[in-house]
């Protein structure tokens, strides 16, 4: 991930008022968590797992502080049970970026369910996404995902790929 | 002592503070044992969320001290929280962990006499005060039967957020006088009959009435 994409994922979450990240690293961003680490604007958690990720930034939403779940997109089955329960049950959204594994052009054997499984999922779980494969693209995807999603009181998520996390 | 007295013993020392509570039994043990909390405890169904929710609400009101009213079942569904909560050492959060030696409310699941006797009595210690660090407590209560009288039905379905989040600058604005977020009114919960309706906020939890019965008694064997 270059150095620019970073700057722009962070302009992104600040301009949409965001203040703490929660994320479990993986590699297609790793450039992008450090850079949060640093930046003095933004308080990071790092968790065990996406699930419990999800259910803090459910718990920070309840506080009226804005949160974004960074992670893989491998991390979306890991937190699809809290995400259906805070966001079908209770209409607590989480606000997700994710790195696009096993996508098209992907080489390493063990990551193709993860690009088997992400829009699938997504679909099923009715939240609403955006591929972003340009990084002119990222900071207009995150603005447009917190405020449909401060709106709908529903998930939504912005799914990095292509050259910007390649 | 049983879960319901040491909810008595917690309830006498809470005042400002806010409470995320697991769904299940205890939902209605909480309301009877503290009535003056009860519009500021919030209930959630997710299993294995109640005490990441509450870590998150401490996170994001470092100003409010949060207490986590957590379940052995809930707790198992996610024990990396507790590696979590170490690692960020949050200094106004207590969480509080129920066991009630089952995996199930109803009991059907109750786990086999060989493993309960150790943990049938209380291993908590006493309630002295509200922490200055995250305490985590695991409480035995057994199979002992609550003194809460089942009678009233509590409905109270609540749905919470501090805040408008449309308004984000007055978000993280506090009154200083009461200590609470100062913010406005929400549009309430998706529900079929509070959609888009108006409500207030009272310590800093907004509550609305179920349309659909107490999603406690539906959900309850997962609890």
């Amino acid at each position: 991930m270059r150095a620019s994409a970073v700057e722009q994922v962070i302009a992104g979450l600040k301009a949409a008022g965001v203040t703490i990240v929660c994320y479990l690293p993986d590699s297609l961003l790793k450039e992008l968590y450090p850079a949060l680490d640093r930046d003095p604007d933004i308080r990071t958690i790092r968790v065990t797992n996406e699930g419990e990720g999800a259910a803090i930034c459910g718990g920070i939403w309840l506080s009226g502080k804005k949160s974004a779940l960074i992670m893989e997109n491998s991390g979306l089955r890991a937190a699809t049970e809290p995400l259906a329960r805070m966001g079908m049950g209770a209409g607590i959204p989480v606000v997700m970026i994710m790195s696009y594994r096993g996508d098209l052009g992907e080489n390493n054997w063990w990551a193709i369910p993860h690009g088997m499984t992400m829009e699938p999922l997504l679909n099923a779980m009715r939240i609403p996404y955006r591929i972003v494969g340009r990084e002119d693209a990222i900071e207009r995807a995150i603005a447009d995902a917190y405020a449909w999603s401060h709106t709908a009181y529903y998930h939504s998520a912005v799914v990095l790929a292509g050259s910007v996390v390649r | 002592m049983n879960r319901f007295e040491c909810m008595q013993r917690l309830a006498s020392r809470l005042k400002d503070e806010l409470v995320i509570l697991s769904l299940g039994a205890s939902v209605d043990e909480w309301y009877n044992a503290a009535p003056h909390m009860r519009s500021a405890s919030l209930f959630q169904q997710q299993l294995g969320c109640v005490t990441p929710q509450a870590f998150g609400l401490a996170v994001g009101l470092p100003h409010r001290r949060i207490v986590s009213l957590d379940t052995d079942g809930g707790m198992m569904f996610n024990l990396g929280i507790l590696a979590t909560l170490a690692n960020e050492q949050p200094q106004n959060l207590l969480v509080v962990v129920w066991d009630n030696e089952a995996t199930s409310p109803s009991a059907a699941l109750r786990r086999t006499p060989r493993a309960a006797p150790t943990s049938r009595r209380l291993r908590a210690a006493p309630v002295s005060s509200m922490p200055t660090r995250s305490r985590h407590w695991t409480i035995s209560t057994g199979t002992a039967r609550t003194g809460c009288a089942r009678a009233r039905r509590m409905c109270s379905w609540q749905r919470s957020t501090v805040a408008s989040h449309a308004t984000s600058s007055a978000n993280t604005a506090t009154d200083e006088k009461t200590n609470t977020p100062s913010c406005g009114t929400w549009r309430g919960p998706r529900t079929s009959s509070s959609w888009g309706q108006a409500s207030t906020i009272r310590n800093g939890f907004i509550h609305h009435a179920h349309a659909g019965g107490h999603p406690c008694v539906a959900h309850a064997k997962r609890g």
